[in-house]
């Protein structure tokens, strides 16, 4: 390449090892030696962290430079002349080993970390058994101070990489260096245990850890297992990698990659195996959504899977006891049922629940079972309580309801509004790259919330808003940019039409208007709009603060307008982001699992899209009325409309609003059928309970926030006798006379594919070849599309729609005088179907908490740790308190994982009239003190200001 | 030698009598276990046949799962008793293991002290000669002398785990040096001599000797010693032998039948 052509290209070239090479400017030593398949050894690197230089083990010679140089920390420049391995380097790198060494116990073959050891790895690879260096070694007792992390200091060899990537990459920093000299060691704040310090055990510092001296608890602890210890013991002995000792033993399926059951980030897992259960939990390092990092419930929550409580044997309500009964029973007597129900009162007396849980494949055949084989649209799953003002208020501004951005160019925004996302709570990985943003070039964070969640320590402004005032405070802020003309003229002109009308509708909505009703501040209003309008790339990264509102539509739309306003979509950074909960519920909304469409959003009102799935599925016509969501179809149930249901991985008797009138709903069915692998609240109402597959024990598919199709494998045979759900929703089909040949979750997908353009050109084999597909994906050759509207949007021009601020339908009174809003913690998810059968995370977070403000509390006469009643006009409930600063006078936050003490029974069950969501995020409620703690510490929690785990 | 492993493996595949075959291989001077399907797989053509050797025993428990049919093992007369011991403990299927045994040479015979080099059917027609007995000072020792002589041994453990994790036949689910009430669980330096007498009295009828958890001690505690001490006393009870029969139990696995204590001739 020409000098002009490698400056334009920011390429440069340099020599190692005798060989010239080209590499990206900008690079260090280090990072040209391993594009290039150079081998440097190193100690203190990880990809994912900024180079430390510190354990001297990359020293390279670099010609013309005084003394040998590290690799990592130098940065590679045009015409360098480098050699990796020279008599002076080696010796160097020796010394430095035997150094680490000889304050080392040598002790691979006991050790859970042999066979992964870079130390080990080395030591082997430089013949080196013992350290010819002699003197005193460390005696640091193991730290076993909570139920996820084992430092064992003796095996440290200080290259700081806990203590970087808990600071870098976590952004949170429990660790730092602790004394000086060899008395240095890394340790917690005044040497508390990890549950006193603010760590969320999402296990980085393990994942980074090269030795022996941070690792996982809980797979050996509770059943040893010695083929793995013994196979480590040989690892040590023949000084090979774990992997590499399961690969030539002829290990089948010892590392099976697979995504995250959890939320909707998607990380992807690799899953180690042996004798059928789940022994580790790793993520590929720079690999998908999560790059290598996790959370506390993707690195440590898959005890589920092997959970004594799994539902193992189909079970049929006899007398009044549900017993077990053999597949074909179960089957039988669900097909006659469901038949007899549609005979005597038509197809829309029946209604089915998909599963946000399930995988794609799963979902396709839910629908077209709903549809073809019961004949009714009545399908619907708890996107409707999360997401579906979303796809409702994207659907009419852009044409599309997903988010329209993906996670990857997020770290790319100059500034981000968060609203009504507590982030690092509920999708941590997202929050990751948000925090890198604000490290690593200063993005510039909006936090629009009333709580001082743990994003604010990263933000720039801080809104606090009432909840449910939203539309209030954009349109304020829409108010203010268009005031000081800090609008996106030429985006608005050819990309946007309606632009006049909103102009008119926010005119008299001034910062003033919009402090009386938010309580925000007019001022800090003002300079939240300009950080906004004012950043190159601005993105709006949203959740159920903004969606859990019967204005959740409107809110939505607002989210919307701001963005256009601005110009911010259809490029890097930008966007507006509604952060999906669950780990399949952007799919099992792609799949049709929805009352008004078929996959990919196709209307079952349209003729000739009803008539191409008729096809398709080789049925003569299929129902074109839409069906019931979740919410209305519970009142049908209570009218006598809906005389029977067939839900699947959901539960509602603990995820819908006012879950008194939900039992009321279910109990008045005739029939009710429950597909799930936990005998949940729900299912301990059916009349047939049907045991399914987890995600780590089927084929399939999960999509996630960002539209990315990623594939979920086989690593473990079921329990018992479940049954993947594929299976068990085309066995009743055929009980039912409908043929559903199609078993494999290949073959499913593909014939989903072939109906579902934005699906058409995925397939298994480019998924299995490690691609990365964002939908739409119409067809083979086409690489996805990470970023929506990036020419043109969904609909064609973006539609600004002006929103009225409307208050929520019930606020506090004198009777109810606090305001109560409902959420999660990043601990627990949903549920706690699965969370609450994980021992570690029950140590760490074993009840409910309601938070209270310090003013409330001492109104009250009520500490932290004081059992108190919260009680609203639907119910009541009795859980702990938990008084915190971060919380504003007014207003109290009750997560909703409980089964003991659930939420739920509290909130209201209005809905959006466009989206039907519920308004889980308001409700007036009264807290009264019912029993003082007895000023110990029963709880478990630290005592002052520190908390534990559970919720920030 | 060599060749004779190879041949046997390549006959146990090709007559249909395996479906896999489990060897120690030599890839240009690095050791490594390698499990093939094929007779004509290039990998038998580097079957080692040295005197280093590690428990064929766990290769074979951790690779069965994954192979359909029978899995011949290439192994040592130890490798023959940690075999039959692990299938009376139900961690091996007995049907589905067959074992190409190979005599161990003079020099480790010798060094191991072992009176049963050479495995019944070896494969490898060989000349080595039961050596002498190591039995080690203890066994002259009288009780206060031995105690002495042991706990100043135990000083120097560190808790690694290399014993009980190198051991081929330490197999449980829980395990009782992890147990507070026990060894106490979180103290290092372990309790002694409370660690060292769990694990020498669940060897008592499940060593076979092998040695790799003397070969593990980074203390350089003479474990073998202890449990061959603690075997004696056993054996000389019992009459019991681990590893010899593939049918006969130890008399400690019988729960809730009457077991004779009292001396065999």
């Amino acid at each position: 390449m020409s000098k002009e052509a490698k400056e334009v290209a920011n390429i440069i070239s340099l020599t190692i090892d005798g060989d010239e090479y080209q590499v990206p400017q900008g690079s260090t030593i280090l990072e040209a030696c391993r594009a290039v398949g150079i081998d440097v050894p190193t100690l203190c690197y990880d990809e994912r962290l900024a180079p430390y230089g510190g354990c001297r083990l990359c020293l390279v010679e670099v010609e013309g430079a005084r003394g040998l140089l590290p690799a990592c920390t130098t940065a590679a420049e045009e015409g360098m002349v480098v050699r990796t391995s020279t008599e002076q380097v080696e010796s160097a790198r020796r010394t430095s080993l035997e150094l680490l060494i000889s304050d080392h116990p040598m002790a691979c073959t006991g050790c859970s970390k042999s066979g992964n050891c870079e130390l080990q790895r080395l030591a082997k690879r430089y013949g080196i058994e013992e350290s010819q260096y002699q003197g005193e070694k460390h005696e640091y007792p193991v730290l076993r101070d909570n139920p996820f992390i084992v430092r064992d200091y003796n095996k440290c060899i200080l290259c700081a990489r806990c203590i970087r990537i808990c600071r870098e990459v976590q952004g949170v920093g429990v660790y730092d260096f602790v004394n000086r000299g060899f008395a240095a060691v890394p340790g917690t704040p005044y040497d508390r245990p990890m549950t006193e310090t603010p760590c969320e055990f999402c296990g980085q510092c393990i994942s980074t850890c090269p030795t022996g001296a941070l690792t996982a608890r809980p797979f050996e602890e509770r059943e040893r297992v010695w083929k793995r210890e013994m196979a480590r013991s040989a690892c040590a002995h023949f000084g090979v990698s774990l992997d590499e000792m399961m690969e030539a033993l002829g290990v089948k399926g010892w590392k099976v990659r697979t995504t995250c059951p959890y939320c909707g980030c998607g990380c992807q897992l690799d899953l180690q195996v042996l004798d059928n259960r789940v022994v580790e939990v790793t993520s590929p390092i720079m690999v998908g959504p999560g790059q290598g990092n996790l959370c506390v419930k993707g690195r440590f929550g898959q005890d589920f899977i092997s959970s004594p409580d799994r539902l193992t044997a189909p079970l049929i309500r006899k007398d009044g006891e549900l017993v077990e009964v053999s597949w074909e029973e179960a089957i039988r007597f669900t097909a006659e049922r469901l038949s007899k129900i549609r005979e005597s009162n038509g197809p829309d007396s029946l209604a089915v629940l998909a599963s946000a849980r399930i995988t794609n494949e799963e979902n396709y055949l839910l629908q077209k079972f709903a549809r073809a084989v019961l004949g009714t649209n009545n399908i619907d799953h708890c996107a409707r309580l999360c997401h579906a003002p979303s796809v409702a208020g994207l659907a009419q501004t852009f044409g599309s309801g997903a988010m329209t951005n993906s996670i990857d160019d997020l770290e790319k925004a100059d500034a981000v509004l968060i609203i009504g996302s507590n982030t690092t709570e509920t999708h941590p990985i997202i929050a990751l790259r948000l925090k890198k943003a604000v490290m690593e070039h200063d993005c510039k964070i909006i936090v629009a919330d009333a709580r001082r969640i743990r994003m604010c320590y990263f933000a720039d402004k801080w809104l606090r808003q009432r909840p449910g005032t939203d539309v209030a405070l954009i349109n304020g802020m829409i108010n203010v940019i268009i005031e000081e003309g800090l609008y996106d003229r030429d985006f608005i002109e050819s990309r946007t039409e309606g632009f006049e009308e909103l102009k008119k509708a926010v005119a008299d909505f001034t910062p003033e208007r919009a402090a009386e009703i938010t309580g925000v501040d007019a001022d800090l209003i003002r300079e939240a709009a300009r950080v906004f309008a004012r950043a190159e790339r601005a993105a709006i990264v949203y959740a159920m603060g903004i969606t859990q509102h019967t204005t959740g539509t409107d809110n939505v739309i607002s989210l919307a307008n701001l963005a256009m306003l601005t110009g911010n979509i259809g490029k890097e950074g930008t966007g507006v982001n509604p952060l999906r909960g669950q780990n399949n519920v952007q799919g099992a909304c792609d799949m049709g699992a929805l009352p008004n469409v078929f996959s990919g959003y196709q209307s079952v009102a349209d003729a000739e899209i009803s008539r191409k799935f008729a096809g398709g599925w080789g049925v003569k016509e299929l129902p074109q009325k839409p069906g019931l969501t979740v919410t209305e179809m519970m009142e049908a149930a209570l009218r006598g409309e809906v005389k029977g249901m067939y839900i699947v991985g959901e539960n509602p008797m603990m995820s819908d609003p006012n879950i008194r009138h939900v039992e009321e709903a279910l109990r008045s069915l005739d029939f009710l059928v429950v597909q799930d692998i936990f005998l949940t609240e729900t299912a301990r109402l059916a009349d047939v309970v049907l045991p399914a597959a987890a995600y780590a024990e089927k084929e399939g598919t999960f999509t996630n926030t960002d539209r990315r199709v990623q594939r979920v494998r086989k690593a473990v045979e079921p329990p018992g006798q479940a049954c993947s759900d594929l299976s068990i929703i085309a066995d009743i089909a055929e009980a039912m006379g409908f043929s559903m040949p199609a078993r494999e979750a290949d073959e499913v997908f593909r014939e989903m594919a072939s109906l579902t353009p934005s699906y058409a050109g995925i397939t298994y084999e480019r998924l299995d070849s490690g691609e990365t597909i964002h939908w739409p994906c119409p067809e083979e050759g086409h690489p996805g599309t990470p970023i929506l509207h990036v020419e043109k949007f969904t609909r064609g021009k973006g539609a600004f729609i002006p929103v009225e601020y409307r208050p929520p339908v019930e606020e506090p009174d004198e009777q109810y005088p606090l305001l109560l809003t409902t959420g999660r913690i990043l601990p627990q998810y949903h549920t706690g179907t699965m969370t609450r059968r994980v021992p570690g995370i029950n140590e760490i977070d074993p009840a409910n908490r309601v938070w209270i403000s310090p003013e409330d509390a001492e109104g009250l006469g009520i500490a932290s740790g004081d059992l108190v009643r919260v009680s609203t006009r639907r119910g009541q409930i009795e859980a702990e308190a938990k008084v915190t600063s971060k919380m504003p006078g007014g207003l109290i936050f009750v997560p909703f994982h409980y089964s003991e003490s659930p939420a739920n029974l509290l909130t209201v069950d209005q809905v959006d009239p466009v989206a039907k969501i519920p308004e889980f995020k308001v409700a007036a409620a009264a807290v009264t003190l019912m029993r003082k703690n007895g000023g110990g510490d029963g709880s478990g929690n630290g005592q002052g200001t520190a908390s534990p785990g559970g919720g920030e | 030698m060599k060749e004779e492993i190879a041949g046997a493996v390549r006959q146990a595949l090709q007559s249909g009598r395996a479906q896999a075959a489990l060897f120690l291989a030599d890839e240009d001077g690095k050791l490594v276990p390698r499990l093939v399907r094929d007779a004509d797989d290039p990998a038998i053509d580097r079957v080692y046949a040295g005197d280093q050797r590690f428990p064929a025993s766990a290769f074979a428990a951790i690779s069965l799962p994954s192979v359909e049919g029978v899995l011949a093992v290439v192994g040592r007369e130890c490798d023959r008793r940690m075999i039959n011991e692990l299938a009376k403990l139900n961690h091996l299927d007995l049907e589905r293991v067959l074992l190409l045994g190979i005599p161990c040479s003079q020099e480790l015979a010798d060094s191991c002290g072992c009176d049963h080099p050479v495995p019944p059917d070896a494969v490898v027609r060989s000349e080595t000669k039961p050596a002498e007995e190591k039995a080690g000072p203890s066994r002259e020792m009288g009780v206060p002398e031995r105690l002495a002589y042991w706990m100043e041994h135990f000083s120097r453990c560190i808790r690694c785990y290399g014993c009980r994790n190198s051991c081929p036949l330490c197999v449980c689910k829980e395990c009782a040096l992890e147990r507070e009430e026990l060894a106490g669980s979180d103290c290092f330096p372990p309790d002694i001599p409370i660690f060292h007498i769990i694990r020498a009295l669940d060897m008592a009828d499940r060593c076979i000797d092998c040695g790799m958890c003397e070969l593990s001690c980074p203390a350089d505690i003479p474990l073998r010693e202890l449990y061959r001490e603690v075997r004696r006393v056993f054996s000389e009870h019992f009459g019991y032998q681990p590893g010899v029969s593939a049918e006969e139990r130890s008399p400690l696995s019988f729960l809730g039948e009457e077991a004779e204590l009292g001396v065999h001739e």
